[in-house]
């Protein structure tokens, strides 16, 4: 069962860490894990993950373990990837065994963190609050606590903090935030749990390196992440984290400088690929030097100086808010102007991101399977063409969803009569069913409603159409539906796709 | 049926003639069925082949040579026939007599890659003119044996037989099929001999194209297609195997045949795609038509003609093989509720005229490099640079533009890919280091549809820069003209590698040096 929760922690090659250590050399550290541990609390969950080769199953059940801890007004941090896609969730605490049985209020999936409330008032009595403090100095020592595997009880690791850097988290998989880089072991179950520096939270353990990759590398959340989610959903929902969407160019290039304009000097990057469903399009355009972020001059390398730390020029949109503006200065064929960005989240990563709690959309129809490209898709794919590869992986770059906001797939032909000469079709792109564009799952449905005696579909790239007849394909349904126990032949919730891009326009 | 063989024959007498007329003295063979293995091994000739081909990746790099030995077949006129694939990015020919010993340098005369075939000829023409020649065996059909001809070191043949199982289209190399001879049988020598003769009685029946030791199968390259390539060699110059400029699927599917109105007696083949300017779009072939007849040819719901001797066929045979360039063929097509017949006047696709280039042999590829950065046209060589497993290695949106090369969207109206492979790094373009595989869009305000249009265009700069504008981030790019001959000169002294000059004219520097490889395995490796 404990394999079961490294599954869940590794990611991408990451590999999420519980922290225990042996505490036993110094004394008057004993005296401090004794305050220290009332805070602590193991986290017992059953996950079932949808199985996106069958949209309409239930999903496959796990057990996992993980750690989280009590903060001020009774409330429980921990990772969302402890607590993803959970069905059941209990807590343990130190000296109780009792097990409480507890629900996610709030879950952050790309920036992997989650609350908990517990259904029983009585579970925090004698428990103990945490505080967040700062993001700890480089080379100073950070304790972590946990239920990492190799034991039951709890674990505490020490090291020092190696590096503080803007990287990828692996539980969305298209993130990246700021982290904190440590020493410590760190081992699969000790997700959600906290770091310590002088009493206070300086981090959340959550991911670190496979030891075949490199030794001795874990990473927490770090506070700014950590305050910035108890901000968000103090309205009572999480919005998730904004962005500007557009692609910087440093400028440490000296020609490159010169025909911008640019004399001399470590200042500047240069706007690249604006994403058309970024906040920053219709504002900023390749070739502008940006100068300055909200005030702080931007370096060549796209980093600014916040506090003691040079960080990436993103660390000051990713601690805004849905409905906050970036102020950026620029300069633009010679031209220095200001201007206020609103920022937004741009949809189109989603696709690409690691979904949770959402169960996968599909739609079947006289015995075909149509489910839209997502990452939980693409990873049960027996085999990828170029062309699916082509729209998983450059579905931003290529602008692709301008055209196939969703793209819809024939994931699967069911073997029928009136599916006999289908089988080539198979992973195809649909484009059009009877002439209209298919930009949305939901439109692909629409088009099956009306009544039409062929529902002729054309695929991406494959000009031979593919010809339903509508009235035997609806005969299919039912007997396609009863033979391979299709339980469900629709399920449209959950679209990641904003309505006005969702329009034909 | 009949009419095939009526076109095979006359393809052999036109080949008679064209033997006479090329005044060879050659008498005809008097007697071959029942030619002595002297005989055999008379006609036969070692033909090494010492080979370098270029890497795509380091365009001015050629790889260490390689050498491999065919057993080539002496056909009429003193030439001999061996595999394509042997003869590619060629350097030095080396033919040698089986029974004398006797070696002389050749030269390859003719060369197809799509049909993985060529003929060589001694430098000295007395080297093979008194050889009997080959003959071509009548075509061979499901059940009949066939010999495959090893020979040894030492100049003896061994010979191993075998049943003919299945005959159909095969690959030859990327995207070319052509009617293949599948033989039952084992190859006991392993000689790594690229070209192996295959008989029939005493006349070629083929070539080995390709042998799976481990299946105990021998892909050999069919008789009618000899037949093509040799007619086409003897007919002055040599314009290839046509096409038609189409892509077709079934129409099996009783729902998409109620749906395109075509009733039940109307067998034919589905016009998906009909390629802008090709032979059939001038003929005025429709997508969603359906062809019924190709000549003389009725063709099912598969996509098949019934063959005489081989029985169904894909109609692609008739015609990338049974006709030749600016052959005029009518196809009858229903279109509409009615048939209508449109004469389609064949023609070959070279490979530059692709997008997307299939292959690129016995030419250096054509680069620049202009500020460091080194730009290419995406090529399939290009691609299978990227290893075995290039399918997956290899950078996914230019694989798409390969495989996707005939539905990109036409607006854009460029004949090739242009992108920066790579930039080679020197103190100017710091920060530009990596860069690869992004497709350039303009340079200095003019759209690039090819590489000779980045020449063109750096003879204006913009305000003093060379303005590079990429369809990938970082979009634009800038280089000063100014600089340029500082940084080549880093480049040809610290990384020795050569610039091609930037003048106006589009040649490369090696017109005649050469490529890569068509995708094909022979036999006795």
């Amino acid at each position: 069962m404990q394999l079961s929760i490294s599954s869940v922690l590794f990611k991408s090659g990451l590999i999420l860490l519980l922290i225990l250590c042996a505490m036993a050399d110094v004394v008057a550290a004993g005296e401090r894990i004794d305050t220290l541990r009332r805070s602590l609390v193991r986290i017992y969950t059953v996950a079932q993950s949808p199985d996106y080769s069958t949209p309409w199953a239930p999903g496959n059940a796990s057990e996992g373990w993980g750690t989280g801890f009590v903060i001020a007004k009774k409330r429980i941090l921990t990772n969302a990837h402890v607590v993803s896609n959970a069905r059941f969730i209990t807590l343990e605490k130190e000296d109780d065994a009792r097990r409480y049985e507890a629900r996610v209020k709030f879950i952050a999936h790309d920036c992997d963190l989650a609350m908990l409330e517990v259904l029983d008032p009585d579970f925090f009595k004698g428990t103990q609050a945490l505080h967040l403090g700062a993001v700890p100095a480089l080379d100073s020592t950070v304790t972590v606590l946990g239920y990492p595997i190799g034991g039951n009880r709890l674990s505490v690791t020490r090291g020092v903090v190696s590096r503080i850097d803007y990287r990828g988290y692996a539980h969305s998989g298209v993130d990246a935030h700021l982290v904190v880089q440590i020493d410590a072991a760190i081992n699969p179950g000790n997700s959600g749990g906290p770091v310590i520096q002088e009493d206070q939270v300086a981090g959340v353990a959550f991911q670190g390196y496979s030891g075949m990759v490199a030794q001795n590398v874990g990473y927490m959340i770090p506070t700014p992440v950590i305050e910035r989610f108890l901000k968000d959903v103090a309205d009572g929902r999480y919005d998730r984290y904004v962005d500007l969407g557009f692609q910087h160019f440093p400028l440490i290039n000296a020609t490159q400088r010169r025909a911008l304009g640019l004399g001399p000097g470590d200042y500047g990057v240069m706007v690249g690929e604006v994403m058309r469903a970024g906040a920053a399009y219709g504002h900023l355009e390749t070739g502008d030097v940006l100068l300055a972020i909200d005030g702080l001059p931007i370096a060549g390398d796209g980093r600014v100086k916040m506090g003691n730390d040079r960080v990436m020029l993103h660390e000051v949109v990713e601690r805004k808010f849905k409905g906050d503006s970036v102020a950026l200065k620029l300069q633009r064929q010679g031209r220095k102007m200001t201007l206020t960005i609103p920022l937004n989240t741009p949809w189109p990563y989603l696709m690409q991101a690691n979904q949770y709690d959402e169960l996968p959309r599909f739609v079947m129809y006289g015995g075909i399977v149509f489910q839209p490209l997502s990452s939980g898709f693409y990873d049960v794919l027996p085999n990828r063409s170029v062309t699916l590869r082509y729209y998983f992986s450059q579905f931003l770059s290529e602008e692709l969803y301008l055209e196939h906001p969703e793209v819809v797939v024939i994931s699967k032909i069911f073997p029928d009569p009136t599916t006999s000469y289908l089988g080539g079709f198979t992973y195809g792109i649909v484009d059009q069913v009877n002439g209209e564009k298919v930009k949305v799952l939901e439109d692909l449905a629409a088009a099956f409603a009306r009544p039409s005696d062929f529902y002729v579909i054309r695929l991406v790239g494959d000009p031979q159409p593919l010809v339903l007849e509508a009235g035997a394909a609806q005969e299919a349904s039912q007997r396609i539906r009863r033979q391979y126990g299709i339980t469900q032949t629709a399920h449209l919730k959950g679209s990641i796709v904003p309505p006005d891009w969702a329009a034909v326009r | 049926m009949l009419i095939t063989r009526i076109v095979h024959a006359t393809l052999g007498i036109m080949m008679l003639a064209s033997i006479t007329a090329c005044g060879t003295l050659q008498t005809a063979p008097p007697d071959i069925i029942n030619r002595t293995p002297d005989h055999v091994q008379a006609s036969l000739v070692r033909v090494t082949v010492t080979s370098q081909n270029y890497i795509f990746h380091r365009p001015w790099q050629q790889r260490p040579p390689v050498t491999h030995t065919a057993i080539g077949v002496v056909v009429a006129g003193g030439q001999v026939l061996v595999n394509a694939s042997i003869v590619a990015n060629q350097r030095y020919i080396e033919l040698e007599t089986l029974d004398t010993q006797e070696k002389q340098p050749g030269r390859v005369a003719v060369v197809d890659y799509e049909a993985n075939l060529a003929l060589v000829e001694p430098v000295n023409a007395a080297f093979s003119t008194d050889r009997t020649p080959f003959a071509l065996s009548d075509d061979a059909g499901i059940g009949e044996h066939l010999t495959v001809l090893q020979v040894k070191p030492d100049g003896d043949i061994i010979s191993a037989s075998g049943e003919i199982t299945s005959v159909e289209l095969g690959v030859y190399s990327l995207n070319n099929y052509f009617l293949t001879y599948r033989v039952n049988s084992s190859l006991q020598y392993r000689f790594n001999n690229q070209t192996l003769p295959v008989v029939k009685a005493d006349g070629l029946a083929g070539l080995v194209l390709r042998h799976n030791a481990a299946g105990q199968t021998i892909e050999v390259i069919a008789a009618p297609v000899i037949r093509h390539f040799l007619l086409d060699a003897r007919n002055g110059d040599y314009e290839g195997f046509p096409t038609a400029g189409f892509h077709f699927g079934q129409t099996l599917d009783p729902q998409l045949r109620r749906y395109i109105e075509v009733p039940d007696p109307i067998e034919g083949i589905y016009v998906q795609k009909v390629i802008k300017g090709g032979p059939a779009d001038r003929a005025g072939l429709q997508a969603g038509d359906v062809i019924t007849r190709i000549g003389a040819h009725e063709l099912f719901n598969t996509g098949q003609y019934q063959d005489p001797l081989y029985g169904k066929t894909s109609a692609v045979h008739l015609i990338r093989t049974l006709a030749q360039v600016g052959d005029r063929i009518t196809f009858t097509v229903y279109r509409d509720g009615a048939l209508l017949p449109l004469d389609v006047i064949l023609d070959h696709r070279r490979p530059d005229e692709y997008l997307v280039p299939p292959y690129i042999v016995d030419q250096a590829p054509e680069y620049l490099i202009v500020g460091g950065m080194v730009l290419q046209e995406l090529s399939m060589p290009y691609l299978r640079e990227y290893g075995n497993d290039w399918v997956t290695d290899a950078p996914i949106h230019l694989l798409y533009y390969q495989q996707n090369q005939d539905y990109l969207n036409g607006e854009e109206a460029r004949e090739k890919i242009v992108i920066v492979t790579e930039v080679i790094p020197t103190p100017y373009t710091i920060g530009y280091e990596n860069l690869n595989n992004v497709v350039v869009a303009k340079v200095n305000g003019k759209a690039i549809g090819k590489l000779g249009d980045v020449r063109t265009a750096l003879a204006s700069p913009l305000n003093g820069f060379h303005k590079i504008e990429l369809r990938q981030h970082p979009r634009v790019l800038y280089l000063d003209p100014k600089e340029l001959p500082m940084i080549d000169q880093i480049i040809t002294q610290r990384y020795r590698i050569p610039i091609p000059p930037l003048g106006m004219d589009n040649k490369p520097m090696h017109p005649d040096r050469g490529s890569i490889q068509p995708d094909t395995n022979t036999a006795g490796e």
